[in-house]
């Protein structure tokens, strides 16, 4: 599940300019350019896709032509990605499984 | 319980728990490793996840006449899992630091964090699209997530390892939806800054003005 959000994520981020274009989201985008400080204050909602239609096309805007804050996307998804593989690599103990299904068992109703 | 007050036998009441037991299973078993992997970051050892892990299930099945069926089995473990660690938190009077439920900032400026990154722009030089978060090793990182309070800690995890959106968190951890985003905003920033210390430390990036 966090694969998948993570893949629309970055599909959405590294879609190529000319994508863009042809879609009606160019033109709410360019209806109203954000600054930059508009736009990175809510770059992890964008990121965490919680933004509605207009915002996300703002945004992806603003990053698009905005040469400035450009590569600080990548960062931010540089950041995220090695933060979820590391959360995501934690072993689980094999027997786990089997001393909750155990402590279930035991867990009679009382009277 | 009394005995046979309301007429069904004990082998019926026996075959109905049986029952519950095996929606049970089939419901919220198949979270177990991600509820062991939350509880390994709340309670920081192996050991006491394990422990975390089970008491949280126990509490479930206990609380399995309350779960409405088919509504995310997962967020309810969490919840459970979260309460049942800041239960025991209390109780052995441990003291972290409190971040509370501040309200949200809307406008970035005002004494709220820094709206353009403060890692962005020392990186901005040598590492602009940070890559030296590549170098790091997964125990540095986890080592940061574990520093965070808890209350940024359970909010970036829930959304960055488990992929709950907003209103999920909110319910989770009890506390509305701005909270939620100021709580990732600022969990983010720092986890991002700590990192970006290791990565100076081990020589992975420049810091900022030092020439090569």
């Amino acid at each position: 599940m966090i694969f998948e959000r993570l893949k629309r994520a970055l599909a959405r981020m590294l879609a190529r300019p000319d994508e863009h274009s042809v879609r009606a989201a160019d033109t709410d985008a360019q209806a109203e350019p954000l600054s930059c400080e508009e736009a990175l204050v809510r770059i992890y909602e964008y990121m965490d896709g919680e933004l509605d239609h207009l915002s996300t096309a703002q945004i992806e805007e603003h990053f698009r032509v905005c040469a400035r804050c450009y590569p600080h996307l990548h960062l931010e998804r540089n950041f995220r990605v090695r933060v979820q593989t590391a959360l995501g690599r934690s072993e689980v103990p094999e027997d786990l499984r089997e001393r909750v299904l155990d402590i279930l068992a035991r867990d009679s109703p009382s009277g | 319980m009394s005995g046979d007050a309301d007429g069904r036998s004990g082998d019926t009441r026996a075959s109905e728990r049986t029952t519950a037991r095996q929606r049970f299973e089939a419901e919220a078993l198949p979270h177990l490793e991600a509820v062991y992997r939350f509880a390994l970051r709340l309670a920081g050892s192996p050991d006491a996840a394990e422990d975390l892990v089970q008491e949280t299930y126990l509490r479930a099945w206990r609380a399995w006449a309350q779960y409405t069926p088919g509504t995310r089995a997962r967020s309810w473990l969490f919840t459970i899992c979260r309460n049942v660690f800041l239960r025991s938190r209390e109780r052995e009077q441990r003291h972290e630091r409190v971040v509370g439920t501040e309200a949200p900032r809307q406008d970035a400026g005002a004494g709220g964090p820094a709206v353009v990154n403060p890692v962005w722009s020392a990186a901005n030089d040598t590492d602009p699209e940070g890559t030296f978060f590549a170098e790091l090793l997964d125990e540095t990182v986890l080592e940061a997530v574990d520093e965070l309070p808890e209350e940024y800690r359970t909010a970036v995890i829930l959304s960055d390892l488990e992929g709950l959106g907003y209103q999920e968190i909110a319910e989770v951890m009890d506390v509305p939806v701005g909270t939620v985003k100021s709580r990732l905003f600022r969990g983010r920033r720092r986890l991002q800054k700590r990192l970006y210390e290791y990565a100076v430390e081990m020589g992975y990036i420049m810091p900022r003005g030092e020439s090569v």
